[in-house]
């Protein structure tokens, strides 16, 4: 059943991602593309719904990835998979939990899974860029080296991370303009 | 998300103090799961159980249902709308970008030291390059780390 198997991939999503952010992205990714529940270019839509909403975007991502799968009780199944495991397991720790913090254990292997994540993340950020900014088909077919690039969405990416980075603009707003120059330009 | 949590939960309802939210924040970010959700199912089960821990967690995801089920369903179905394909082709320079920035700052917290450096290479090498399944990485990471630790505390001794 569908719903099940939603429940239980999301819990196992939830159970393996540490390190917050976007830390769920690398197995959901890979989840969803290899079940057969989403191609890539629909994962770049979920991102974006998913960061220009409010909420968490893990469980924005849950919701969104459920609801495209198998409807409004996929994105609820989704979602409470992805939560399942945070409530027995702080239910779990909530019992010693001074003894937790301090553990050297816990700490040390925080430090050491952080930066391995991380570069996960920035894996799958490759991929999507592949995908999105390059165009190794066209230059596979012609030959010309120029013609690897994607120059409008790579523009539209250069000027997101600085709004977004240095500036501080809110998501929402670079979501909608990136859209906008969608239409016209693409 | 934090500073609304600490605004709500200490100053307005006192269902935890400012102490034992930060506390609880920590901890959330060390155990598997969504950090706000980890957090507030804590606050939830501090304060009134294993009923408390659901009702917080279901009241952290009631928007996010609401919100995303409405939008996915409107994208999902002008999926193939030439105007809504141009857009969604517009966004995807925007979402790398995005994540990008995520990276930077997670990156701010994860990269402290030179082995940190190339611990995150090695996770990008493993997934991009030899495409070696996540959770494979994730737990052999936490199964090396947690050898590592436990030798080095022996040795110490």
């Amino acid at each position: 059943m569908i719903f099940l198997q939603l429940f239980i991939n999301f819990f196992f999503i939830g159970l393996i991602s540490i390190g917050g952010g976007l830390s769920t992205i690398p197995l959901m990714t890979e989840i969803l593309t290899s079940k057969g529940w989403m191609v890539q270019t629909e994962i770049m839509d979920m991102i974006a719904v998913s960061e220009m909403t409010p909420g968490p975007i893990g469980i924005n991502m849950a919701t969104y990835a459920g609801n495209k799968t198998a409807g409004v009780l996929g994105g609820i199944s989704a979602t409470m998979g992805l939560v399942a495991p945070s409530i027995i397991i702080i239910v779990i720790v909530a019992h010693f939990y001074t003894k937790y913090r301090k553990n050297e254990y816990v700490n040390g292997t925080m430090k050491i899974i952080r930066p391995v994540v991380t570069g996960m993340i920035a894996a799958v950020c490759a991929e999507l860029a592949v995908i999105s900014l390059f165009n190794v088909e066209l230059f596979r077919a012609t030959g010309y080296f120029w013609q690897i690039f994607n120059p409008i969405p790579i523009l539209i990416g250069i000027l997101v991370f600085i709004a977004n980075y240095k500036f501080k603009v809110h998501p929402i707003i670079l979501i909608v303009s990136s859209a906008v120059i969608g239409i016209i330009l693409l | 998300m934090l500073p609304m949590i600490q605004r709500e939960i200490t100053e307005k309802y006192g269902w935890a103090t400012e102490e034992e939210v930060l506390d609880y924040y920590a901890i959330g970010q060390t155990t598997p799961g969504i950090i706000a959700i980890n957090t507030a199912t804590f606050i939830g089960y501090k304060r009134a159980g294993i009923a408390g821990a659901v009702s917080a967690t279901l009241g952290m995801v009631g928007p996010s249902l609401l919100i995303i089920t409405a939008l996915s369903t409107l994208i999902i179905a002008y999926r193939d709308n030439v105007y809504v394909t141009k857009a969604l082709k517009g966004i995807q320079g925007a979402v790398v970008a995005l994540v990008a920035v995520s990276i930077v700052k997670m990156g701010k917290k994860a990269f402290t030291s030179v082995l940190t450096y190339i611990l995150g290479l090695i996770g990008f090498a493993l997934l991009f390059i030899l495409k070696v399944p996540t959770y494979a990485i994730v737990l052999g990471t936490i199964a090396l780390s947690l050898i590592y630790i436990f030798i080095s505390k022996r040795r110490s001794r």
